[in-house]
């Protein structure tokens, strides 16, 4: 992206590469920035749903995320991918939106509990799958026990399936900083499940 | 434990997402074949990973939201000014060439250094006073070019009624012609500027704080 470079005339957005957008958006196109929308919204949506666990709350930041990335796109160097450079962005709004809130998932059910350690393989039978999805509801309603820190870096890893490497660029730390964060998450999920089915079955032989 | 060197948990994680060496693979499976606690943990773990990644994805984005962005952003258009799209642009050049915005900074810093003193300099000239000339003279001479007058480095334009310096009047003027009966009268109640009558062009002075523009004779 050099200064050098001549300014295209009609130009088909939707096959050009991310910094190409981000050039085009410099430029002043309307249709770079369409573009970006249109790549990257299941992104900044899903991960503003699964830090903030509202459909309302995650269409208002993802709004809000949106007019930041019009303002910043511009200073977009290429330095990282712009899929990480967009995570980046949204997970600080995220995190400044609702740094102080508590996590707005519902305290684990009784039978969700019960379900927590059932997890089964998702090649089986349909019927075995729904217990999967309802095992999976299970695992991300108790991330809300974990510290934000721990939650984030699990978030990125198992449920938006970013290589350590990414996640290292998103959060801005070190790769050996991600495997502690993402380890230490996972385990604090793993006591809240193991704590759940032995509360379950305690009440269950009451 | 050193720096590089993992815990048992962040080991047993690292192992799930294939993020070990084959050497730490080996070491990690062979403590798993003889470590009960060691294998419980690791299912614990692997139990968090499947659940999570079992989870539903998330809802697709509402259609209200493309609205709602696209209502924004054309607001957010009208907003961004020129200079804002000008600090864009300049923004690369500002991170990969950083002499240039000193430079810009030091040459803006010397202009106002210049154009202050220019204008002090100005301000204590107007307080001086302009012109003696003759045998007692002191201070600045000066010629009359047609309207003009150049006193060192100013210039005085007659306007008809008075001169002026750049436009300020600084005291009202009379015009004194030496080899006139009017200027011979002159020149006899003032006896200390006989000197005068010696000038070979005219010239403005400053007398009993009259400013007066005195001609020689043919």
């Amino acid at each position: 992206m050099t200064s050098g470079e001549s300014r295209p005339e009609a130009v088909d957005w939707s096959e050009r590469a991310d910094w190409e957008l981000a050039q085009g958006h410099r430029w002043g196109e309307p249709a770079a920035f369409d573009e970006v929308y249109r790549r990257f919204a299941s992104l900044v949506h899903g991960l503003a749903y699964r830090l903030s666990g509202s459909p309302e709350r995650a269409e208002d930041l993802s709004q809000e995320v949106f007019i930041r990335i019009f303002r910043h796109l511009g200073r977009f160097d290429s330095r990282s991918s712009l899929k990480t450079w967009i995570y980046r962005v949204t997970l600080n709004h995220c995190r400044s939106k609702l740094g102080r809130r508590r996590w707005p998932t519902q305290p684990l059910a009784e039978d969700d509990a019960e379900r927590g350690v059932q997890l089964v393989d998702p090649r089986r039978g349909p019927e075995d799958r729904t217990l999967a999805g309802d095992a999976g509801r299970t695992v991300t309603q108790a991330l809300g026990e974990v510290k934000p820190p721990f939650r984030e870096a699990v978030v990125l890893r198992d449920l938006e399936g970013l290589s350590y490497e990414e996640i290292a660029q998103v959060l801005g730390v070190r790769i050996g900083t991600v495997r502690s964060r993402i380890a230490r998450g996972r385990d604090g999920l793993r006591k809240v499940l193991e704590r759940e089915a032995a509360r379950a079955a305690r009440e269950k032989t009451q | 434990m050193s720096k590089n060197e993992l815990t048992p948990t962040e080991r047993l994680s690292a192992y799930l997402d294939g993020e070990l060496s084959a050497a730490e693979i080996q070491a990690l499976e062979a403590e798993l074949e003889q470590d009960r606690r060691t294998r419980e943990r690791l299912e614990g773990l692997r139990r968090v990973v499947d659940g999570l990644r079992q989870a539903e994805p998330p809802p697709p984005p509402p259609p209200t939201l493309h609205h709602a962005v696209a209502r924004h952003i054309a607001i957010e258009r009208e907003r961004v000014s020129f200079l804002d799209r000008l600090e864009q642009s300049l923004s690369p050049l500002r991170r990969h060439n950083p002499i240039l915005p000193m430079f810009a900074v030091v040459i803006s810093l010397s202009l106002a250094v210049y154009f202050l003193s220019v204008l002090f300099a100005r301000a204590e000239q107007g307080e001086t006073s302009l012109v003696m000339v003759g045998a007692e003279s002191e201070g600045e001479g000066g010629h009359v070019v047609g309207d003009r007058i150049e006193i060192a480095s100013r210039a005085l334009y007659w306007t008809g009624r008075v001169w002026r310096e750049r436009g300020v009047v600084d005291e009202a003027s009379r015009e004194i012609a030496l080899g006139s009966p009017e200027g011979r009268a002159w020149l006899d109640e003032h006896p200390d500027l006989a000197a005068l009558v010696d000038l070979d062009a005219p010239a403005l002075i400053r007398l009993d704080d009259a400013l007066l523009l005195v001609r020689p004779p043919p």
